[in-house]
C-alpha cells in the first residue's frame, strides 16, 4: 500500500483492472529484487498470486483508503517510478505483457524465443506491436549491463566521442 | 495399495460425473487458484487451447451445475466476460482429486 501511495494511486479492490495493475506490478517488484513475500506461478492469467490476492481482499478497507505508514525507500521509489513510467503509467495492457515476459526470463529461464512464443500463445489477444513495446519496456526495466557489455559500449561510444572532439579542435 | 474394487466404487458414486471430461476439469483446474478473481473468457481460451464450441459449452454446463460464476468485467473501455470458481465448484474438484490420487496409483 505504501508503494500505491507513492504513485498516488487508490485502487478499488472489486475492480478487475485494478486488481490486474497491482498483480502485475508487484510481480516486477518482486522480479526487481524487491522481496514483498508473495509467490508468483504461471496461471492462465499469467504471472500471479493467490496470496496476494486474498490479502488484498482480506484488508479491502484498508487497501481502498491506501491506509498504511509505510513509505518506500529511496530505492523503491526509484524502481515504482521507473516501473510506472515504462507502464505509461501502469497502464494494465503493457503491465501484462511486462510481468509475463520478465516472469518467463527471470523466474522460468526461458531463452528470449521461447520467452516471446510463450507470451504470444498466453495473450494472442493482443497485437505484435503491443508486446513489442511491452517486451522492449521489460527489457529497459531489467537491462543491467554485464562487465563485457560495458566494454563493449565504452569502445563503440568511445569512438564516436573521439570523433566528437577531434571535430571540436576545428 | 491394496486394491478394493468394493470401496472404489462406492467412492466414485459421490463423484460428479459430469465433470469427468478433460475440458471441464482444465477449466475448473485453471479457475482453482483464482478465487474471487476468476479469468476472462479471452485468457481462458489462449491458456487452454481450446475452439470457442468447446469452451462456450463447457463454461454454460459447469455454470447450470453451479461450479463457476460468470459476470462482465471492464477492462480498458472493453466488456469481457470472466469466470470464477465457486465453493460447490472446488469441492468437487477436489473430490475428484482425491479419487484420482487413492486410485491411480
Amino acid at each position: 500500500m505504501g508503494y500505491l501511495k507513492e504513485l498516488g494511486k487508490a485502487p478499488k479492490v472489486d475492480e478487475f483492472k485494478d486488481k490486474l495493475v497491482i498483480q502485475k506490478t508487484v510481480c516486477l517488484l518482486e522480479l526487481s529484487g524487491i522481496k514483498l513475500g508473495y509467490h508468483f506461478s504461471l496461471y492462465v492469467r499469467g504471472p500471479y498470486s493467490p496470496s496476494l490476492t486474498k490479502d488484498l481482499y482480506d484488508n479491502k478497507e484498508m487497501v481502498n483508503k491506501l491506509q498504511t505508514d509505510y513509505v518506500p525507500d529511496a530505492h523503491e521509489k526509484q524502481l515504482l517510478h521507473m516501473i510506472s513510467d515504462l507502464s505509461d503509467g501502469l497502464d494494465p495492457v503493457l503491465l501484462e505483457i511486462m510481468s509475463t515476459y520478465a516472469y518467463f526470463i527471470r523466474t522460468l529461464s526461458y531463452d528470449e524465443k521461447n520467452a516471446i512464443t510463450s507470451l504470444k500463445r498466453l495473450k494472442p489477444f493482443y497485437s505484435e506491436g503491443r508486446i513489442a513495446v511491452g517486451v522492449s519496456r521489460a527489457k529497459q526495466l531489467f537491462f543491467k549491463p554485464t562487465g563485457k557489455e560495458i566494454e563493449a559500449m565504452k569502445e563503440e561510444f568511445g569512438e564516436w566521442e573521439n570523433a566528437s572532439l577531434s571535430d571540436q579542435k576545428y | 495399495m491394496d486394491s478394493n474394487i468394493l470401496e472404489l466404487v462406492a467412492e466414485a458414486k459421490v463423484l460428479n460425473s459430469k465433470i469427468v471430461s478433460l475440458p471441464r476439469i482444465l477449466i475448473l483446474i485453471a479457475l482453482k487458484d483464482l478465487g474471487e478473481d476468476g479469468s476472462t473468457y479471452r485468457e481462458l481460451k489462449a491458456a487452454l487451447d481450446m475452439e470457442d464450441g468447446t469452451l462456450f459449452s463447457n463454461l454454460n454446463s459447469l455454470e447450470e451445475m453451479g461450479y463457476i460464476k460468470g459476470k462482465k468485467v471492464e477492462l480498458g473501455n472493453k466488456e469481457m466476460h470472466s469466470y470464477s470458481i465457486t465453493g460447490d465448484g472446488k469441492h468437487a474438484l477436489d473430490l475428484l482429486n482425491s479419487w484420482f490420487v487413492k486410485y491411480l496409483k
